[in-house]
């Protein structure tokens, strides 16, 4: 199997099979794009928004998931589902928020769609079923409303319902 | 693999084109080495900027956190393979987040470090991963959650909520103001609303017009809250009253005159508003396409007839005790119409005698729900004047059989949808004719359908668009009628709900439907290992125990 070398900003290197990289949209075009054949040396992609740990997270995740079917086509109406996060993942996933975050950011800036997915669901999953204050304390927001400002924007919004 | 001719041809164009682009960066005299040169490939638009090769003049940084640095590059074996390719560092600068020709259907995004208080993150967030009531507690946060939340389409707000109104509360809020309730309407009606100020923050009104406003007026304390809610009510095209009044409808008149030109849907809800204030309201909200009457018991069906705007499209009318017939003949008027439902326990064949398959051309949806005295005579109307149905629900029609609905198969070809639930006279000879004739019916609902057993779920078993079927409360059914289900092998969405005689094994086999979204499975007797299977095996599918 071919190899490219991935190459964090903190300047670790990791060889990766050339397609567990390639399920980064942005490594595939590159290599596409630089005409790179299978059987060209090795590799050494430096990736500047990328530290080793998360690096190392990233590449265990999509090598995990290296066989997955391409996922469904963009379908608005069950996108929104967040209780399907595969179990493997749940666990991957148990990490510090701020390692959480690094990695949705790693998994934007690489274009790995589901990562990027499996990232979101699992912040949204975080802030459901939550008042604004429990919100606030998770993610370390200050609540910048005055009292009025408050009761305001929460009537403006307890007048709702679902369609 | 050899190359083909023309494939050495495109890599020489392509070589030659870098070779073109290297020497115009040179004459361009920008400060990079020869290695240094984009190679853009002819097929695509990469916005390049030629990336100086030394680290110190490295002034690009827009998304980078941090700068590569000068020991791990320069040590890099790998790298002099990449610079003797003739494809020199600027691969940072490729990849970064600017990066123009990703073939992937998302656009890329730009994140900054701080993703709580990024709105282009949030806003993605928010929009992908937040549904229905779930999206309400997002602008309680904080200043800039609420912006970023109020600063989204109007679809974000309008596609699946509606600002309900709870008359009722208001009446009673106001009872305990009551004198400033008076002066307040006293106020507005005599000053008129030209008077009173609306002040808008510009950067949340010019995308939504409405969003976060505020009244003005020394009358106006408490009363301004509903003034208020009405007005926020602007980004959104339905308005939901519940327990409404004909002085409730009148309120709406004054206090929401913007609503003549916003309010495209309609719902009012257990309100005891007469034929007037229907009348009234329907008058002043004239582009309303939908609407919803539920529990609404003044209402008479001349009212009705009387009341209904031209172009309405969809009319939902549920227990609403004196619509019968009549309702249908001006119904069937409504050159617009689209989608009729109607839940009325005294409605006859007669009633659906009044469509006429010309002028209801548009009608593809009809649902009549528990209109108990229908018989297979109102399907022969069905079939004779509404040959193009899509959708059909007879659920809880109970006097309808097997005769009629064999006539409605052999009629109704475009049918997509049939919900013949608790129409408990249905038997497996129904389920043959749907099976050879319905060959599009994409959903079928036969819950409480009592008498169905395995032999008419085997006819289904050949109905290769079938994407919905729900057999709750199927009590006939056994371990064989699974068996055919999962020949259906397209089905997204089943409920075997209430089924109780299905063993774990077959329950199991349902694991080789790939395609379920959603798999009901509530008081089935399910074990929790059988559960676990489903969910593991079935990823994708929403496993509801």
């Amino acid at each position: 199997m071919p190899v490219v070398r991935l190459q964090s900003v903190d300047g670790e290197v990791f060889p990766v099979d050339v397609e567990i990289a390639r399920m980064s949209f942005a490594i595939r075009n590159m290599l596409d794009d630089l005409g790179v054949q299978d059987n060209d040396a090795e590799e050494v992609i430096p990736l500047p928004n990328v530290t080793g740990p998360i690096l190392r997270k990233v590449i265990e995740w999509c090598t995990h998931h290296k066989d997955d079917p391409p996922p469904p086509e963009e379908d608005d109406t069950r996108e929104k589902r967040t209780d399907d996060i595969p179990a493997w993942d749940q666990e991957f996933l148990r990490v510090d928020q701020a390692v959480l975050f690094d990695i949705i950011l790693a998994a934007n800036y690489l274009d790995i769609k589901g990562l990027l997915d499996v990232t979101c669901k699992t912040v949204a999953n975080m802030i459901k079923g939550k008042t604004p204050e429990e919100i606030r304390k998770l993610f370390n927001i200050k609540n910048d409303f005055t009292p009025a400002e408050e009761e305001q924007i929460r009537k403006e919004n307890e007048w709702c319902e679902e369609k | 693999m050899s190359l083909s001719p023309s494939g050495m041809i495109d890599r020489a164009s392509a070589e030659i084109t870098r070779c073109i682009m290297r020497i115009k960066k040179k004459k361009d005299g920008n400060n990079h080495s020869t290695t240094g040169t984009p190679t853009a490939s002819t097929n695509n638009s990469v916005k390049q900027t030629p990336q100086p090769q030394s680290n110190t003049e490295r002034h690009e940084t827009t998304n980078n956190v941090g700068t590569p640095q000068k020991k791990p590059m320069n040590n890099q074996m790998g790298l002099g393979n990449i610079i003797m390719m003739g494809t020199p560092t600027r691969k940072l600068n490729h990849i970064s987040g600017n990066y123009t020709t990703n073939p992937s259907p998302r656009s890329k995004m730009n994140f900054s470090s701080n993703l709580m208080m990024d709105s282009q993150f949030l806003s993605f967030l928010f929009t992908k991963y937040f549904h229905g009531l779930d999206k309400l507690v997002l602008p309680l946060v904080c200043k800039y959650w609420r912006d970023t939340t109020y600063g989204l389409t109007r679809e974000y707000w309008d596609k699946e909520l509606v600002p309900v109104l709870n008359c009722k509360e208001i009446r009673h809020e106001l009872l305990n103001c009551a004198g400033v309730r008076r002066r307040f309407y006293s106020a507005v009606h005599k000053r008129g609303c030209g008077h009173v100020k609306l002040i808008l923050e510009p950067k949340v009104s010019n995308i939504l017009g409405f969003t976060s406003c505020e009244w003005r007026g020394k009358y106006i304390k408490s009363g301004l809250n509903i003034e208020q809610r009405i007005i926020n009510f602007c980004r959104f095209t339905g308005l939901k009253l519940l327990g409404a009044t004909d002085e409730d409808a009148e309120d709406v008149l004054i206090h929401f005159s913007q609503g003549s030109s916003l309010i495209q849907t309609l719902k009012l809800y257990n309100s005891s508003l007469t034929d007037k204030g229907l009348y009234s309201l329907l008058d002043h909200l004239s582009i309303v396409e939908n609407l919803e009457l539920v529990s609404c018991n003044e209402i008479t069906e001349d009212g009705i007839t009387k009341a209904l705007p031209v172009n309405l499209s969809n009319i939902v009318i549920l227990d609403c005790i004196h619509v019968a017939d009549l309702v249908f003949s001006s119904v069937a008027k409504l050159p617009c119409l689209r989608s009729f439902t109607i839940q009325a326990y005294h409605v006859t064949d007669a009633a659906l005698s009044s469509f006429n398959s010309k002028l209801n051309l548009n009608l593809t949806t009809l649902k009549l729900n528990s209109c108990w005295e229908l018989t297979n005579q109102a399907i022969l109307h069905i079939v004779s004047s509404l040959p193009h149905l899509e959708t059909l629900s007879l659920s809880g029609c109970s006097k309808v059989t097997d005769e009629g609905i064999e006539i409605l198969a052999e009629n109704l070809t475009v049918l997509k949808s049939l919900d013949l639930s608790w129409c408990s006279r249905i038997t497996d000879s129904s389920l043959e004719c749907i099976a050879c004739d319905l060959v599009s019916l994409q959903q079928l609902i036969l819950d409480r359908c009592t008498l169905v057993t395995d032999l008419g779920i085997g006819y289904l078993a050949t109905m290769s668009s079938l994407r919905l079927l729900s057999i709750r409360w199927c009590s006939s059914i056994r371990d064989q009628a699974v068996h055919h289900i999962i020949s259906i092998k397209k089905l997204q969405y089943l409920s075997i709900a209430g089924c109780t005689n299905i063993s774990a094994g077959t329950l199991c086999s349902l694991s080789s439907l790939r395609e379920l979204r959603e798999l009901e499975l509530t008081n089935c007797g399910v074990t929790p290992s059988v559960i676990q299977f489903l969910r593991n095996t079935l990823q994708h599918c929403l496993v509801i125990e």
